[in-house]
């Protein structure tokens, strides 16, 4: 076993039953990693910072971060976590309910200006989806912006039902000696 | 089999992957464990064991059966049926913790995943993890957790959903945080991402018939006509799982009462119906519970005939007849509404149901209820010791009445018409329950031993009286069976 285990944030709008986050942790945590995740009260919020800081502080400090994508936008705080991710280009992973994509291609139509701008169009918040600010997050997260050789970890992995994100947890993570493996060639490559 | 006999068969068994003594409540050992049993076949803990197997009992069980409901129902996740009892051996008392193979695997006790392997209880490996993700995605395939689109609130019976919030919360198995309808559904997987489960639909639709044809219930009562046998009350209960157990009870109610007027002695009788309520309710609610309900052509059926009342229901059983008599705790065919139905408070004590339906019987005196399974259905038969108004189906194994009298006519020649009725119900007593006692018929038909003795002089022809003096019984002869054209019981 390594010596230390990596650290990975877990960052989601809470959906669904509460209960789906927690076997999300437990499970990695059983897999071995160190686990932050806003949901368990593991991010740790010092003195005078509010927990939007915290949480931004969170995605810098982990090792690799992997982003849920259900479709309600909540309070905005996961869709700053993810851009902050992106931005340190942080190894990442992406699980997106099949919702997003096809409400995405759905309203494409609405969302854009005749030059690709986004404009200011929302949907009403129904029992399905609350915000159309969610295809914005997963826009970002596939990099959508960018032409598709300049895109990197932009893969966004559907899930239908919350236990089948379990089994991407499985494929991807099961083995963290393999991710400590993998991140210590790409750090020395750097 | 008696509690107290469960119990010392468990004690027998000894510890293994389903069984766990404990000496006193130790909370999170317990909850490990149960955790573990979850993930894996199902389980039990008994609490008051010593480690040589002595009972030693646990004071105030009453208080820790809450406490210890209160605190696995929070520390466990996601939520599963577990169940909490006090049980008596000898002049003390136990606490006996039970649980199905859970249906949400991996689950979770303190943060962490935790495993049973043979005797002991250990936080899950990666492999064992995936194990159990592996597992999961099959569950989810079940029928039962697809979503049944098109089905909005409004079809739901709200009333019948707060009744089961109001309950669950009342016994501590829910907290406080999910009275809303929907936050409640969700938190047990019926809704999902704006979609009812057909469990859901099943358990809580105003009328699920309208989106799941099969979800009807044919109840039915045979009565013997002038020409043909013909179905009088013949009807399909369309409700929700709640509404069509009420109106199985109803049925019941109107179809069975007993004739029997109440003597003066007999006023505290309990029982009215000539079979006990309890275990025909049972015997519904398993039905309703672990049936079927994948296909369109499942179905489920009461039916009362005149010696027997039939409960039927498609679906395979995951266990044989013989098996269905012992406590088990295999997973359930449909865990979610199942789940929800043991937070309603009609499953008391998980895998016992077919324990309690005989044991119940047995107190009432009848004959032994009889299931049957096949690949694609499970039958329960309660045969009926007195005869109801109408009679039996031809195809059935029973013999009516008129057929039994043309069998024995000339026992019954020549003797009055209530000699003559009583002769016919020894003969059909004795043909469903072949080694009756002299004394069980004198208690089954009000009559004294001397009476069963000589009517039993008028029937030697068709009747043999078998074994010891005191403990042998009587049996239909060759010569009978060979009229009534049925072969001796094996």
């Amino acid at each position: 076993m390594p010596d230390a285990p990596l650290k990975i944030m877990v960052s989601s709008t809470v959906y669904g039953s509460e209960s789906d986050l927690d076997q999300i942790h437990a499970i990695l945590k059983g897999y071995g990693y160190d686990v932050v995740m806003s949901k368990n009260g593991t991010v740790y919020v010092p003195i005078g910072v509010s927990n939007e800081e915290a949480c931004l502080q969170a995605v810098e400090d982990c090792d690799l971060f992997l982003g849920i994508i259900f479709p309600r936008y909540g309070s905005g705080i996961t869709h700053k976590e993810f851009s902050k991710a992106i931005e340190l280009d942080k190894p990442r992973w992406f699980i997106s309910h099949h919702y997003i994509e096809y409400t995405r291609q759905l309203m494409k139509q609405f969302m854009f200006d005749a030059a690709g701008n986004r404009n200011d169009f929302e949907i009403q918040r129904t029992s399905v989806m609350d915000s159309i600010k969610v295809i914005d997050m997963y826009n970002e997260a596939i990099q959508n912006h960018l032409d598709s050789d300049k895109r990197r970890s932009h893969w966004a992995h559907p899930f239908f039902k919350t236990p089948e994100t379990y089994d991407f947890l499985k494929t991807q993570f099961s083995d963290m000696g393999r991710r400590i493996d993998e991140l210590n060639k790409l750090n020395n490559n750097e | 089999m008696n509690s107290e006999q469960l119990i010392k068969s468990l004690l027998k068994q000894g510890e293994g992957e389903q069984l766990e003594f404990k000496q006193v409540v130790r909370k999170d050992a317990i909850g490990k464990s149960i955790c573990a049993f979850l993930n894996h076949e199902g389980g039990q803990v008994l609490i008051g064991i010593a480690d040589d197997k002595k009972v030693v009992g646990i004071a105030d069980a009453e208080k820790w059966e809450k406490e210890l409901t209160d605190y696995l129902n929070t520390t466990i996740i996601p939520e599963a049926p577990i169940m909490v009892s006090v049980e008596s051996v000898g002049n003390k008392q136990i606490l006996l913790v039970k649980v199905w193979a859970g249906s949400k695997q991996p689950y979770i006790f303190d943060g962490s995943i935790y495993f049973r392997k043979g005797q002991s209880t250990v936080k899950a490996t990666s492999q064992q993890i995936s194990d159990l993700i592996h597992n999961r995605q099959k569950t989810e395939l079940h029928w039962e957790r697809q979503l049944a689109l098109g089905v909005e609130l409004e079809d739901l019976d709200i009333h019948e959903i707060q009744k089961t919030i109001d309950r669950s919360i009342n016994e501590s198995k829910l907290d406080e945080s999910k009275r809303n309808p929907i936050d409640f559904l969700t938190h047990f997987g019926l809704f999902q991402n704006g979609h009812f489960t057909h469990a859901a639909v099943v358990l809580f639709a105003k009328n699920p018939a309208r989106f799941i044809p099969q979800t009807r219930v044919r109840v039915a009562f045979l009565e013997k006509g002038k020409t043909a046998d013909e179905f009088v009350d013949d009807k399909l209960l369309d409700g929700n799982l709640f509404k069509n157990i009420l109106a199985v009870q109803d049925f019941f109610e109107k179809h069975l009462r007993t004739t029997r007027k109440f003597s003066e002695k007999e006023w505290e009788r309990q029982d009215e119906y000539v079979v006990p309520m309890s275990a025909l309710r049972e015997g519904v609610m398993n039905a309703l519970v672990h049936r079927d309900y994948s296909l369109p052509s499942a179905s489920m059926s009461v039916i009362i005939y005149s010696d027997r009342i039939e409960v039927f229901n498609s679906g395979k059983s995951p266990l044989k007849a013989a098996e269905l008599k012992k406590s088990h705790l295999s997973l359930p065919v449909n865990p979610d509404i199942a789940h929800i139905v043991f937070l309603r408070g009609y499953i008391e004590k998980i895998g016992r149901g077919t324990i309690k339906i005989m044991d119940a019987c047995k107190a009432a005196g009848l004959k032994a209820p009889k299931w049957t399974t096949t690949d694609t259905s499970v039958k329960l038969a309660f045969p009926l010791n007195v005869k109801l108004g109408g009679a039996s189906d031809g195809a059935s194994d029973g013999a009516s009445d008129g057929a039994i009298e043309g069998v024995i006519g000339e026992a019954i020649e020549g003797v009055s018409r209530p000699v003559r009725t009583r002769l016919v119900d020894i003969v059909s007593i004795v043909l469903n329950e072949p080694g009756i006692k002299n004394i069980d018929l004198q208690e089954r038909l009000k009559i004294s031993e001397r009476t069963v003795t000589s009517d039993m002089k008028r029937l030697e022809k068709f009747i043999d009286y078998k074994g010891s003096k005191k403990g042998g019984g009587y049996e239909p002869n060759k010569e009978l069976l060979k009229r009534i054209d049925k072969k001796p019981a094996d």
